[in-house]
């Protein structure tokens, strides 16, 4: 087995301590009782950069809007905003509303931020794009994207500049028809006396029952990175990640110290990768059904989560309704953690991947104190951690059975390369990310998202699981995609010093 | 068709209990032809300018023996996937070491040819030393004897000496990425293949090579995983071999 290269006797830094009233709040809150969410993919028009820097002001919250930015500021026991927001700036849109000169000081200062926001989707010269980068291939190629019947534009999608995302969440949908018409009517006019900026496609997201599922029939969200320094009202006992992967940390002398370079127009502030994912779950439910009464173990080893949520780790052989809290997120998958119910004995417990395979969707984006998987050490386990604000779309299966559904919202880290790429890159379309991984095929790809179209290698097309004797046991037939990619767009969230920045047309003096 | 398999016995773990292989038939084995990104194989072939007489100083054998030393702890084997690896020094003013022009050092300058067989697509494959802090560390001793004075940068972040300035290679593995593709002569999207469809039928340039390779999709992962006796034949402290 892999050993770390710093120990566990690398002492802990202190957190960094946060300016929450300059972080976007959907960084480190979940907004978890905002169950009715709207979407709204932003178009600058052109020449109309005034109009759009206007609104960025407008949404600030010192200026008491009729709507603004939620931020990271702890709310008053008792207190819930009737909505919250956020707000995001693609590439594209960064360069309208900083100008050109603006926007090379900030991207030439943060090279290694900027180099996954900035490069092209396509293949060009040789050179990847990041649709082939993340598997955004096949029917979820960028041709295909944003046309499930809510692009607002005439002109097609392909030829329409995405600049701005922003969010909307609410309590009820009521409250979002009316939040977001109030939102729509900040936009100011441009000089031609038409909106400065206008909806190209807007998606909203409505839960199913219960209110944190997915059409797949698994509770979400349940084990999502705490941020170090960061004053939870409901902290888990899971290791913290540090801040500086969540909430950019221009600063070279802090400790410890950010593993990137920033301009300080990106202090607090976070990138995104929104994605639109239609979900099969017919394709879902048919391969499942193959294994007949193993269907729901089947679902589980796939997971990584009994549908319940579970965790395989934890509860082997069943849901267990009364886990709950803590005993659901805190385990480990060689090590018991402190609390960890039910480990097996002795060290290094689940090497094989017996309990929980290494294939599955939850052990390979997040294999916690499994240093075998690769570069996983000590070091940069939380480094790869994704902080996901993302939820169902589309009516339940059983009510619509044709209808479009899956799941929308952000993906979210200080570095795409290190967080959201690298996970989907790596570890979840990839096999052989684990030494010694004994499976058959290497563990595949994620089998919650199954191989693409074209990828038809016996490898990717199947699923194995160990039985209780220790025996692979491979599921029938072939395994196909159940994800499709209808859209995806990289923002950045910019810390509230930096939307102000972006209403002026201004950076900050750079480091 | 039998939906159980057993664990190759090479890649068991010392507490698990040891089961029988169960050879696979010949019988349902189809030739490979379609291989996955992870599953493909690429070459890196770096020309890198050095400082004029480095190699003379003695702390350069030093930083070699760091990055050596940083490498060797952990047995990263499967996640680089370098099958091969070679290293050659061009001092500069040297003539070429064949009756053609072969490599040749910048003048003013001297030059490394490195050379690596890779599985996977390259980010992967150099994250595998970028995200190691000691191994970074040692990429960092490397950037401290190039010269690129002279050498068109598109970007300055991503010279030698901006990478040092902002922290070195582990906090800009993206710059350090870039550093090395303006050296590259590799190509990461062109794969090995060894149909002779595929080698004499290569894309139309700019691709600049073809590459072959006799076996395809195997991996260093999946040589360490199913060869019998991987691990005991080739452990990852490497020995010492004798060539008879």
């Amino acid at each position: 087995m892999k050993e770390d290269i710093l120990s566990s006797s690398t002492p802990a830094a202190p957190p960094v301590p946060l300016n929450l009233p300059d972080i976007q709040g959907v960084i480190v809150q979940g907004f978890r009782s905002y169950t009715h969410a709207r979407h709204f993919i932003l178009h600058i028009r052109p020449g109309q950069a005034a109009g759009a820097r206007q609104f960025c002001g407008d949404l600030l919250p010192a200026r008491n809007g009729a709507m603004s930015v939620t931020p990271a500021t702890r709310w008053p026991s008792g207190y819930r905003p009737p909505y919250t927001l956020s707000f995001g700036v693609s590439n594209c849109g960064l360069q309208k509303l900083l100008g050109d000169e603006g926007y090379a000081t900030v991207s030439g200062k943060s090279y290694g931020l900027f180099a996954p926001f900035r490069r092209p989707l396509e293949d060009a010269g040789g050179v990847p794009g990041t649709a082939t980068k993340i598997g955004d291939i096949d029917d979820s190629a960028p041709a295909h994207w944003w046309k499930n019947g809510n692009w607002k534009l005439d002109e097609p999608q392909s030829n329409a500049p995405l600049d701005l995302l922003i969010t909307l969440y609410a309590r009820d949908p009521a409250g979002r028809d009316r939040f977001g018409e109030i939102l729509l009517s900040m936009i100011p006019a441009g000089t031609d006396g038409l909106p400065s900026v206008v909806p190209a496609f807007v998606q909203d997201s409505d839960p199913l029952d219960p209110p944190d599922s997915i059409h797949f029939g698994y509770v979400d969200g349940i084990s999502q990175p705490t941020i170090a320094g960061y004053p939870d009202p409901d902290p888990s006992g899971q290791e913290p990640t540090p801040s500086s992967a969540f909430i950019i940390n221009p600063d070279r002398t802090s400790t410890p110290q950010p593993p990137y370079t920033a301009h300080p127009f990106l202090a607090n502030g976070c990138f995104a990768a929104f994605r639109l994912l239609h979900q099969d779950v017919k394709a879902f439910e048919e391969y499942l059904a193959l294994s007949g009464s193993d269907a729901e173990l089947v679902a589980a080893k796939m997971c990584g989560r009994w549908r319940d949520g579970t965790p395989l780790e934890v509860s082997p052989t069943g849901p267990d309704p009364k886990l709950s809290g803590d005993a659901r997120i805190d385990f480990a998958y060689l090590s018991a953690r402190d609390g960890q119910q039910t480990p097996p004995p002795g060290p290094d417990f689940d090497t094989t991947g017996i309990r929980c395979p290494y294939a599955s969707h939850t052990r390979r984006t997040h294999p916690r104190d499994d240093s075998a998987v690769n570069t996983n050490s000590q070091v940069m386990r939380e480094r790869h951690r994704v902080m996901r604000r993302a939820f169902a779309y589309g009516p339940p299966y059983a009510t619509a059975p044709e209808a479009d559904r899956g799941l929308v919202g952000l993906f979210m880290g200080a570095s795409l390369t290190d967080q959201f790429e690298f996970l989907m890159q790596t570890w979840m379309n990839t096999g052989f990310f684990r030494n010694p991984d004994a499976s058959p095929n290497g563990s595949g790809v994620d089998p919650l998202f199954g191989p693409q179209p074209s990828n038809t290698s016996p490898g990717a097309t199947s699923f194995s699981y160990l039985d209780d004797n220790g025996a692979y046991k491979q599921v029938p037939g072939t395994m196909t995609r159940f994800v499709r990619t209808d859209g995806s767009l990289y923002v950045f969230l910019p810390g509230m010093a930096g939307l102000e920045h972006l209403s002026n047309g201004t950076i900050p003096p750079g480091a | 068709m039998s939906n159980s398999m057993k664990y190759p016995s090479s890649v068991v773990p010392a507490s698990t209990p040891i089961l029988p292989i169960t050879p696979a038939s010949a019988a349902t084995v189809e030739p490979i032809s379609v291989l996955a990104p992870p599953q493909e194989q690429h070459m890196l072939l770096l020309f890198l300018p050095l400082k004029k007489g480095i190699l003379a100083n003695p702390q350069v054998n030093e930083l070699a023996v760091n990055l050596v030393n940083a490498v060797a702890p952990v047995d990263n084997r499967a996640a680089t996937g370098v099958h091969f690896a070679m290293f050659h020094l061009v001092p500069d003013g040297t003539a070429s070491a064949l009756p053609v022009p072969t490599f040749q050092a910048p003048a003013g300058k001297d030059l490394l040819v490195a050379q690596s067989l890779y599985d996977a697509p390259f980010d992967p494959y150099i994250s595998a030393f970028t995200t190691d802090p000691a191994i970074a560390t040692g990429l960092d001793g490397l950037l401290s004897i190039l010269d690129e004075t002279g050498i068109p940068i598109a970007d300055p972040a991503t010279s030698a000496a901006q990478i040092l300035a902002n922290g070195g290679v582990f906090q800009n593995s993206e710059a350090f990425i870039a550093l090395l593709m303006r050296y590259n002569f590799g190509d990461p999207t062109i794969p090995a293949a060894t149909s002779t469809e595929n080698i004499a039928n290569p894309a139309p340039p700019p691709q600049r090579y073809v590459l072959f390779a006799t076996f395809p999709g195997l991996t260093v992962g999946s040589i360490l995983q199913n060869y019998p006796d991987a691990q005991a034949l080739w452990p990852s402290d490497a020995q010492p071999i004798t060539f008879q």
